[in-house]
């Protein structure tokens, strides 16, 4: 399991775990679900113009089992479809520590990004929610930057209560840096 | 020519390669695609997976859904 990889120090706080917002999921998931249901939607076509197909010299009974096996492939791939995004979904991951932050991004199949921000090297962290769903369900992207001899950013959407993780994160960073005696000028050249 | 009688299906299919041995090889591609797409999931699941519950729950739920689906398409190639 990942928590047993990812190693905190032994006084470590989590502080937050986030996911993305289940309306990400409900809405990929939909597609599937619409996937899904074509095969059904075909077969009753398929019984109510029956007749029509026997102008065509076509019997769709002669082809039962060709189109139950097409039928089980269809679905069959669907749930395949579906259980990737699911994948995709659940393995992407906040952890807020009262140290860090660690986003994992599952991006596809065997390809996967851990990054690490160290609080005390964090400088702005902005979030953003833009969008009637998004403004309603309470989800948006969050937006941050980090100091250093290479200047990193992170940017991640669909995050559930944004403004919430915001504060979460931005009184990490203050006790964190009240706790190594940094003040906020000290950041940019830490 | 007026009299032929329409070409059927099968008789289109068959002309390539018999209709039963073009399910069977369909049902190996498929059978063959849903075995690697489960250990990749399986691997990832294990791997990464952070609460041991939807670990289980989803494998549990692959699998049920999905088993009986490649058997059913074994049947129905099996018996065609």
């Amino acid at each position: 399991m990942l928590f047993e990889k990812i190693q905190l120090d032994p006084d470590e706080r989590v502080l937050a775990m986030v996911r993305k917002h289940w309306f990400v999921i409900v809405a990929e998931l939909f597609g599937v679900f619409v996937l899904v249901l074509l095969p059904f939607v075909g077969l009753l076509a398929l019984a109510v113009f029956q007749g029509s197909f026997a102008a065509l010299n076509f019997d769709p009974l002669q082809y039962a089992n060709l189109i139950g096996f097409g039928v089980a492939a269809w679905l069959l791939f669907s749930l395949l479809g579906g259980f990737t995004i699911w994948t995709h979904y659940f393995l992407d991951l906040w952890v807020v520590t009262d140290r860090r932050i660690i986003l994992v991004d599952q991006v596809h199949f065997f390809s996967r990004n851990v990054s690490v921000f160290r609080l005390e090297r964090m400088q702005d962290i902005e979030f953003k929610i833009k969008g009637i769903i998004p403004t309603l369900l309470n989800f948006g992207t969050l937006k941050a930057q980090t100091a250093g001899a290479h200047e990193s950013n992170f940017n991640s959407t669909g995050l559930p209560d944004p403004r919430g993780l915001q504060a979460i994160i931005q009184q990490a960073m203050d006790d964190r840096m009240r706790e190594l005696h940094i003040t906020p000028d000290q950041v940019s050249g830490y | 020519m007026p009299n032929q009688p329409a070409p059927q299906l099968a008789d289109t299919l068959g002309s390539f390669m018999p209709l039963p041995d073009v399910m069977l090889l369909l049902f190996l591609i498929t059978t063959f695609v849903y075995i690697i797409f489960s250990v990749i999931l399986y691997y990832h699941w294990q791997q990464y997976g952070t609460n041991v519950r939807a670990t289980w729950l989803t494998l549990l739920t692959y699998f049920v859904t999905t088993i009986p689906l490649v058997f059913i398409m074994g049947v129905l190639t099996l018996t065609f």
